[in-house]
């Protein structure tokens, strides 16, 4: 544990001025000025209508902006200080903000707005993007309202999405987090979520903090609450905002999402070997929703990347999966790029091999995530060929299907890892 | 009125005075006929009987109360209506931020004018002038019993409306004579008689005064069932727990806090007649105010959480002055360049003299 | 005549006596120096024997094997028909350590210009072993860059990894030979001027390629690391992958 305080005495000062709070709601930024004003707007809106007598706070934790994000987080504050006329409130609002070195502590948002939560005592905390533009006021309630009225411990959202968008989880984080941890969480990494102070409390204290765990915090948080004693519901939000993606950004989410729940397979193996199939969520509202809009993707470089990662990883590879599946992956790259499938069995296979040689660890552990990343465009170009003309209802279908060979084999992991390769 | 005059009364208070005249076709609130009938009693007060004062009952908004006092020409005083609940407002949700909106919203007034402030008088807690919400949020922590509310308002004393909380009951007042305007004190508070919710109307805060433990609590000699309303009989409230005989013997009843405070008060013209300027620290259960008259400077903090808190002032305009607490009259360390540091009880109050030595 | 022949034979007897009795004494007083030194001897085979086992213990506590397998270690070992990395390292220790003690005892022994070897002997040892480390390190930091290299070159889909791998691992295998040898004393200018010809040629090469001929590689590359533009061509929709 460090020996300073990750709050600064600047930040603990504007603590000690909230004093205690009913709802905290927490806005991680990055050069989000263009966006964020939106956003805070619209969580200031939401407190207003839906928690008028509630006492709450907007914490903004910063990664070192340069243009100006924190000051228009400070400017939605609502004080007598500020004559604000326009906005009839009941209560003063605080929304304060604090800085960190971005670069160097990945997780630190969160790990932040954990220790402030815990601070003010807040019973009920929310987290929103600050680059989700199609936010409603309406979100603020969706997300609280469980934590405060229900007793539930992790409200996880559920969205409306491009059938295209979010592959990575379409096709490994949801079905293998299903089938290891035994919810169906939709989206086990979100970007807007709501949690209890018991679980905030619980996440606050585990080992993760300043290690590479902590790249993918959010994910700690579900698989936290999927493994304790905690009470998990979904609501749905709306339209998922589509944000510019870069490719480098593929390697860091694989580090976030599967590196992460590789990482946890040692500590909770008492869980999911124990656990065979999975349930369902409570869920407000629809569990998912597809939207159908003509696309322009690049299939085909995906299949090129999958292919020369193949043959230029495969002395890597061959450290990590059986020679039987190594072999098959071969020859799968010797077909044409249109009669290329990769089929859920042998992803599901793939994966698992990864997994159990995160335990022996024959290479570097983040090589082994990195090494996966290219295995995984063959799979999303896969799912693009055979989904690229169905319904919403057939992408769903699809998806469960591989969920259920994610289950089904699931037992095989579970040998492997006790035995051995 | 001259019947009055002539006996040696010293003040009116005229009631309902919005409605003095009504006219067809227009509210019936404060029209121009009625700011000349009292610019005309005004006159003929001055001309006859000078020195007797004229105060409005006029339960309006601020800017709206302003005409009354005219140029100098009309009501002496008028009761600060919208203050009043805010001040309970902000006590339950713990922060200033109604107190201050109203008192900023608050237009300046004549020279000779003065503000009437009070905490509750023989009416109801009138939540007129407030919104939706805010009504909606007085009624459901004040009066969740549906009995105690009564045309817009909630009918209940001062004790009662706060739980009997010998500290809440004491930063009421201390608010009361510190804020600007001259403080009415409504009978019984002064030693925290309670309410009957059971009489109908508004009787239930207009029971007879508790003077001692014993017949009819000292109020009258005549046989309990002739009197105009019961005496409080219950053991928290009742007039033999609550009486101004008994406070009288103790240093530290209500009874001899009131008068000291009085005397404090009365001490300094400053609380009376100065300025008001707001500080606003940053910890918003934290009401704190500067009062200026003449040479003098008075700061007053307030803790209007039922948590100790900590503050930070910035005092930097007075630096170099002294803190001298006006009860105590301890000092204080002097004002430095850094922010000034406070810590408060739950409720507690401080009144500080500014002295540069 | 009688006389003087016994004479000279009683002379040469006594004279052989005296010799044979010089040598009988002096390897008499050397006697104590070579039971110590045999002492001496089998002390150290003792104590080398309980250090290698020791250290064979501590070094598969400490997956040393494992360690080495990732450095690819192993993999040489193996082809040269060597044994496992903690064994040979143990045996390695263990020879060194009962060398040193053969070598005190013969000091012991008082044999003229022995101890200047000696001496130089225990001058080397420390540098060995730090030579050892530093070749075995070498191999692990090669291994584990050219690896991350080759696989962050496959995930940004630049062309050729397989080629930047190797010439990474190359690159530090040599500079870490190069930094033994220099530890070790042993033609270090040599190796040092080499491997800087090497280097500096790479560079050069680079240079050039990028230079001229891959401008357009080069203006692309950095296009995509640093300005993250829609490619005109292209024009596809980025979708997240989260």
């Amino acid at each position: 544990m460090a020996d300073e305080s990750i709050l600064s005495d600047d930040f603990l000062r504007e603590l000690i001025n909230v004093g205690e709070v009913d709802i905290l709601v927490g806005l991680p930024t990055y050069n989000d000025a263009k966006t964020v004003g939106k956003v805070v707007e619209a969580i200031r809106v939401g407190l207003l209508k839906f928690f008028p007598r509630q006492r709450a706070v907007i914490i903004n934790a910063d990664a070192g902006s340069r243009d100006g994000t924190q000051d228009i987080v400070r400017a939605a504050s609502i004080s007598d200080l500020r004559h604000t006329s326009d906005v009839r409130a009941l209560r003063t609002l605080h929304c304060i903000s604090t800085e960190y070195s971005g670069e160097t502590n990945p997780g630190r948002a969160l790990h932040t707005l954990l220790a402030a939560a815990d601070l003010v005592r807040a019973p009920a905390c929310a987290v929103i993007s600050s680059e989700s533009t199609t936010i409603d006021p309406e979100w603020v309630d969706k997300l609280l309202a469980p934590i405060r009225r229900d007793n539930i411990d992790f409200v996880t959202p559920t969205y409306r999405r491009h059938k295209f968008d979010g592959l990575l989880l379409r096709n490994l984080v949801y079905p293998m987090t299903r089938a290891l941890f035994d919810k169906r969480i939709r989206e086990p990494f979100p970007p807007e979520y709501a949690f209890s102070a018991r679980l905030g409390n619980q996440l606050l204290l585990a080992d993760i903090w300043g290690t590479e765990a902590a790249i993918g915090a959010e994910m700690c948080m579900t698989l936290a609450a999927l493994t304790g004693d905690f009470r998990v519901a979904q609501t749905f939000l709306g339209d998922k905002t589509r944000v510019d993606h870069v490719p480098a950004d593929l390697v860091r989410a694989m580090r976030q999402t599967v590196g992460v729940i590789f990482s946890s397979l040692e500590s909770k193996f008492s869980f999911w070997s124990t656990h065979q199939g999975s349930q369902p969520v409570p869920t407000c509202g629809s569990d998912h929703e597809v939207s159908l809009e003509p696309l322009r993707i690049n299939r085909k470089r995906l299949h090129q990347i999958f292919v020369r990662g193949i043959g230029d990883l495969e002395s890597v590879l061959r450290s990590i999966l059986t020679p039987e599946t190594m072999t098959q992956l071969q020859n799968s790259v010797t077909l044409p790029e249109e009669s290329f499938r990769y089929s859920n069995e042998m992803w599901v296979r793939t994966v698992y091999e990864f997994a159990a040689s995160y335990k022996k660890a024959p290479i570097s552990r983040d090589h082994i995530v990195q090494a996966l990343v290219p295995l995984y465009r063959g799979k999303a170009y896969t799912f693009l060929m055979e989904n690229r003309d169905a319904t919403a209802d057939e992408v769903e279908s699809n998806v469960e299907s591989l969920c259920q060979t994610f289950e089904q084999m699931k037992p095989e992991l579970v040998q492997v890892w006790n035995g051995g390769k | 009125m001259k019947f009055w005059l002539a006996m040696g009364v010293d003040a009116f208070r005229l009631d309902a005075v919005p409605y003095l005249v009504e006219r067809e076709g227009t509210n019936c609130e404060n029209l121009p006929e009625t700011h000349d009938i009292i610019k005309d009693l005004r006159a003929r007060i001055d001309r006859e009987f000078p020195g007797v004062m004229l105060l409005a009952e006029a339960n309006q908004w601020p800017a709206d109360l302003r005409p009354y006092f005219s140029e100098g020409d009309e009501f002496h005083m008028a009761f600060h209506f919208p203050l009043m609940p805010r001040m309970f407002m902000g006590l339950k949700l713990e922060d200033r931020k109604p107190i201050t909106e109203i008192l900023q919203q608050t237009p300046a007034i004549p020279e000779v004018c003065q503000w009437c402030l009070f905490l509750r008088n023989h009416d109801e807690l009138t939540l007129e002038m407030v919104t939706d919400v805010e009504r909606d949020y007085m009624y459901d922590e004040y009066a969740r019993d549906k009995n105690m509310r009564l045309n817009l308002g909630i009918r209940r004393r001062l004790a009662a409306l706060l739980d009997n909380d010998r500290r809440r009951i004491e930063l009421m007042n201390g608010l009361l004579m510190s804020l600007p305007g001259t403080p009415i004190i409504y009978y019984g508070d002064e030693i925290g008689m309670g309410d009957n919710v059971n009489l109908g109307d508004r009787n239930g805060v207009r029971t007879p005064m508790q003077w001692d433990g014993g017949w009819n609590g000292g109020f009258s000699s005549a046989d309990p069932e002739k009197l105009y309303s019961p005496l409080m009989l219950n053991p928290v409230y009742g007039f033999q727990a609550i009486n101004v005989s008994s406070q009288e013997r103790f240093d530290h009843s209500l009874l001899s806090w009131m008068k000291s405070m009085i005397r404090v008060r009365k001490s300094t013209p400053v609380l009376g007649r100065g300025s008001i300027e707001f500080l606003y620290p940053a910890n918003h259960r934290v009401l704190a105010y500067v009062r200026k008259y003449q040479k003098e400077t008075i700061l007053v903090v307030n803790n209007l959480s039922s948590s100790a808190q900590a503050t930070e002032l910035d005092l930097k305009a007075y630096k170099g002055n002294i803190l001298i607490e006006m009860f105590g009259r301890n000092i204080f360390p002097k004002i430095g360049d850094l922010p000034y540091l406070l810590t408060l009880a739950p409720y507690q109050f401080f009144w500080f003299r500014l002295r540069k030595i | 005549m009688a006389e003087s022949e016994v004479k000279m034979w009683e002379i040469i007897v006594s004279e052989l006596t005296q010799t044979t009795l010089d040598i009988i004494r002096d390897a008499a007083r050397m006697v104590p120096n070579i039971v110590l030194m045999i002492v001496i001897a089998l002390a150290g085979y003792l104590i080398a024997y309980v250090v290698k086992f020791v250290l064979r213990a501590i070094l598969r506590l400490a997956k040393f094997d494992k360690l080495s397998e990732n450095a690819g270690a192993s993999k040489l070992l193996s082809k040269a028909a060597l044994p496992v990395p903690s064994e040979l390292l143990s045996r390695f220790v263990f020879w060194m350590i009962w060398l040193g003690f053969i070598l005190i005892g013969l000091s012991r022994l008082g044999i003229g210009g022995m101890d200047e070897h000696i001496q130089r002997f225990f001058d080397l040892l420390p540098r060995v072993f730090a030579a050892i480390f530093i070749f075995f390190f070498g191999l692990v930091a090669a291994s584990f860059f050219s690896r991350a290299a080759l696989l962050a070159a496959v995930n940004a889909d630049l062309p050729s990894p397989r080629l930047l791998s190797l010439v990474i691992r190359t690159l530090i295998i040599a500079f870490a030979v190069s930094m033994g040898f220099e530890e070790l004393g042993i033609g270090q200018e040599t190796v040092l001027i080499a491997f800087g010809l090497v280097f500096g040629a790479l560079m050069f090469g680079f240079a050039l390629a990028f230079g001229l001929g891959g401008r357009e590689l080069a203006r692309d590359y950095l296009e995509r690391r640093f300005v993250h533009p829609k490619r005109e061509e292209e024009k596809e929709d980025e979708l997240s992958p989260l």
